[in-house]
């Protein structure tokens, strides 16, 4: 599905648009929640491999929901904690990016960058 | 001197405003003027009074307090006394300077108590809201709404400066997150949060002290200046190496093959009964003939894997694990119950405070929760009669209450094995043949053919027992038959069991009964007489009636 | 945990299947959601991944009736069976009262049946309190049919020592795909669960 090359891209993009702004962990991972590539910045631990498989289920969830609104998709899907909030963003119909970060960066403008580094990510992913 | 003159001159030309020409001008003659009489700390007071007076007059202009005028005339004359008189005494200098400083203070206690502005809650709100929602989101649309909150605001206070001031702030950093967008800097939405606050603050405690608002004014000012010099520093990159992480699972390890003996499940959390070494719970086998269809894919997935290590790195302390807390044992109602049934042991003495929680929590409503703790209880015999009937494939046309299949005849009840549904087969060892694999064999049969043979007997068990007692009735033979009335007695009484919620039918029943005993009782009175002419024909109207109910009867 | 209403006279019941990947937990609920169509009312809702791995969970509600004036609902769940999913499981298994463990006859299965056994314990015990002994529990032998096929697959006593030597539970052989014991398996469990909790409400 990714060869080396794109892996690579993908981590840099990660890693300078969304660690080095302040989020703390970033998990890229597939629908069947696969770990494809995971981040932190060091501060804080955390199993990914739960947490994939816990977030692809999540996301499945509630995008089984939405189609029982009448919805073919939810565009936000937040979970705010006391410390620490987690954001889902899909990348393509394989794909999830992950974000969590502390209060002190705020959601709008994790969702900014999120957003920019999704675009680029795709780029990448299309480009082969 | 020319200096000095000038200045009085200048101040005196003011009428009710300064421009900005003449404010900087006055400015740059006050510094000199400063700097000429550095050595006369008096004429510095002064010139530092007259400095202040400029400055509120030139910002507030026409709107500038009534005395702040006469207050600079008087000044500046004070100040031109003192430099045009160089031998005048210390002491007279001093009080000249005492006398305007009094005047001075007073002067500005009084802009100082000027009232409060008063703010609309729904500005405040309005403001508020788009701040929050620039949280949340930002985009054109936000930042616009932000801008025009801000703006009528600032427009509405712009008399009042400290809270001038503050929105200035508050407006410019929205301005620079809305400019920057992704790349704002990360503080600067928590700034403006911050400042947000500081403004309600004043909005809000329209009587706090002046001081007190200036302090809070000032801290935002600071914080202000300090994330300006932050966000003018370039922020300084950190290339970390991305984690390795290798997409494919690991292919696991082949199980071991053959039946070499393995470790039990659960063994090392409970030692196997005492006693029960070789037994196993009853298995029941699947016949050969169910096995032809089978498509199974072959093999299992590659794509199980060992759990994954890499995640698992021994942590320093201070690293906090965000996982600990998502399973841990949070208290809640469930949990009190799971408690209260945990203690709840019937020989144990336990039993009252468990029963306690549980009778609490039933008495909150009718709604109560129930973890089942007891695997062993057999079940009652309705539960298996409604299973049977909704996996039985015969359509239903619903009202399955009033079609409720009995119990089993309680003399064949004791021969089974507590098994309602069990089917023999005929070629299917029966329960006494055990083969080393199993006990209490209980074949399986495709589920389209499987048919309860039992039950269906039992179907048929009421009407076949109505049918027994007509029989009986019929001959009267019965009555002079005590096995024979014991039998009947014994299927009235079943029936009874039978229809016990069906009162019309019980109510028939009683009058069987009733009938049973007045027909024995005229029967041994006319053997005991036994006298032909005293026979009379029979009662027509017990039978009538007898035959009324056994018609009632067969129709169900 | 069972839900019991008594005002409305309702009561409701979670079994979960639980076992190894691929062992055939969701094949079960797709066997009888296929069967009785009629009498189960609801949409089965399955989460699964593109290569149909349950994902989250296999739910399938049913009413069974009336039993003795209360309405029974039972709730069917399975759980994803990869060992990575264990997280997942432990979120389905919140409220279970009765479990079928499905276990899979092949030889290659055999220490993942064990492995899943012996997890599904301690998740029982350490996420819920639940002791797995205390609970309604049935034991399923799935893919029997492959006895006649060249796969090797392991000997019912094998698997009676394996997986049940210490529970002593009721077991059943199936063959999930073609409904062998699938629905005798449903009734047991059911039937126990329920038992377990007559004393309640019935």
């Amino acid at each position: 599905m990714f060869n080396q090359k794109q892996l690579d891209a993908i981590d840099n993009e990660i890693q300078t648009n969304l660690i080095s702004a302040g989020i703390d962990h970033v998990l890229l991972v597939d629908m069947a929640g696969n770990t494809i590539a995971a981040h932190d910045n060091g501060k804080s631990s955390l199993d990914s491999t739960a947490f994939a498989a816990l977030a692809a289920g999540n996301y499945a969830a509630v995008d089984a929901m939405a189609k029982l609104v009448g919805e073919s998709e939810f565009s936000l899907l937040f979970h705010k904690g006391e410390k620490a909030s987690i954001n889902f963003s899909k990348i393509n119909e394989d794909t999830l990016l992950i974000t969590m970060f502390n209060k002190e960066i705020s959601l709008g403008l994790v969702r900014l960058k999120v957003s920019e580094t999704v675009d680029k990510i795709s780029t990448i992913l299309n480009s082969g | 001197m020319n200096s000095s003159s000038e200045l009085k001159k200048i101040i005196e030309s003011i009428n009710s405003s300064i421009s900005t020409q003449d404010s900087t001008a006055l400015y740059g003659l006050i510094a000199r003027l400063k700097d000429q009489n550095a050595t006369d700390p008096n004429a510095v007071s002064l010139l530092t009074m007259i400095q202040e007076l400029v400055k509120y007059i030139a910002a507030r202009g026409p709107k500038a307090h009534g005395d702040a005028q006469p207050l600079l005339v008087s000044l500046t004359e004070q100040f031109d006394q003192i430099v045009r008189n160089p031998e005048m005494e210390k002491e007279r200098g001093n009080q000249i300077v005492i006398q305007e400083k009094k005047k001075f203070i007073a002067l500005k206690n009084i802009i100082r108590s000027q009232p409060a502005p008063v703010i609309e809650t729904k500005d405040l709100n309005d403001l508020k809201a788009v701040i929050l929602a620039l949280e949340w989101e930002i985009s054109p649309d936000t930042v616009q709404k932000f801008e025009e909150a801000t703006k009528n605001l600032l427009f509405k206070l712009q008399d009042y400066k400290l809270y001038y001031v503050l929105l200035k702030i508050i407006l410019s950093t929205g301005n620079y997150i809305g400019a920057k967008k992704a790349s704002a800097n990360i503080d600067t939405i928590p700034f403006l949060r911050f400042s947000f606050d500081s403004f309600e603050q004043l909005a809000q405690n329209p009587g706090m002290a002046y001081q007190r608002k200036k302090e809070i004014l000032d801290t935002c000012i600071h914080k202000f200046r300090e994330l300006k010099q932050q966000i003018q520093l370039s922020p300084q990159h950190e290339h970390k190496m991305p984690s390795s992480v290798s997409t494919a699972d690991d292919v696991d390890s082949a199980p071991d093959s053959g039946e070499e003996p393995l470790e039990p499940a659960l063994s090392r959390f409970k030692s196997v009964p005492l006693g029960k070494t070789d037994k196993t719970g009853s298995l029941t086998p699947l016949p050969d003939h169910h096995h032809t269809d089978s498509a199974h894919p072959p093999g299992f997935d590659d794509d199980d894997s060992v759990p994954d290590q890499e995640g698992m790195d021994p942590e320093p302390e201070d690293r906090r694990d965000i996982m600990d807390d998502l399973f841990s044992g949070k208290e809640s109602p469930a949990d009190e119950l799971l408690d209260a049934i945990h203690l709840l042991d019937i020989n144990g003495g336990n039993q009252d405070k468990a029963q306690n929680i549980l009778d609490s929590r039933s008495q909150s409503g009718s709604l109560t929760n129930f973890t089942p703790t007891k695997r062993d209880n057999e079940p009652i015999p309705e539960i298996s009669t409604r299973l049977d009937e909704l996996f039985n494939l015969t359509p239903e046309t619903g009202n399955e209450e009033t079609f409720s299949v009995p119990a089993t005849d309680r003399t064949k009840k004791t021969e089974k094995n507590e098994k309602h549904s069990v089917i023999t087969a005929p070629d299917v060892p029966t329960e006494g043949s055990e083969d080393s694999q199993s006990s209490g064999v209980i074949p399986f049969h495709n589920e389209d053919e499987w048919v309860d043979e039992e039950n269906l007997k039992e179907n048929d068990g009421l009407f076949d027992t109505l049918n027994t007692l007509h029989t009986i009735f019929k001959d009267r033979a019965w009555m002079k038959d005590q096995q024979s009335i014991d039998s009947i007695e014994e299927k009235i009484s079943f029936l009874k069991t039978e229809w016990k919620d069906d009162r019309d039918k019980t109510s028939l029943l009683q009058i069987v009964t009733v009938l049973m005993d007045t027909t024995q009782n005229f029967d041994r009175n006319m053997d005991s007489q036994n006298d032909l002419s005293m026979m009379e024909p029979l009662p027509e109207k017990p039978m009538g009636i007898f035959g009324k109910i056994k018609n009632m009867f067969q129709k169900g | 945990m069972a839900l019991i209403n008594v005002k409305t006279r309702e009561v409701q019941i979670k079994i979960v299947y639980y076992g190894p990947g691929r062992g055939g937990k969701t094949t079960n609920l797709e066997y009888i959601n296929k069967t009785y169509t009629k009498q189960i009312k609801t949409k089965m809702v399955s989460l699964k991944t593109e290569g149909d791995r349950t994902l989250f969970f296999d739910f399938l509600p049913f009413d069974v009736g009336k039993i003795k004036g209360f309405d029974v609902t039972i709730q069917l769940y399975t759980v994803p069976g990869q060992v990575k999913y264990n997280a997942t499981r432990k979120l389905v298994l919140r409220g279970v009262d009765g479990i079928v463990f499905v276990a899979d006859v092949q030889k290659e299965q055999r220490k993942k049946n064990i492995e899943s056994l012996n997890q599904l314990y301690e998740n029982l015990d350490t996420t819920y309190k639940l002791d797995l002994f205390k609970l309604p529990l049935v034991m399923q032998y799935n893919k029997i049919d492959l006895k006649n096929s060249t796969i090797p697959v392991l000997p019912s006593s094998i698997m009676q020592k394996d997986l049940n030597s210490v529970l002593q539970v009721p077991a059943f052989e199936a063959s999930a795909l073609n409904g062998g014991n699938v629905i005798v398996t449903l009734k047991k469990i059911i039937s126990s669960t329920l038992a377990s909790i007559q004393d309640q409400i019935f």
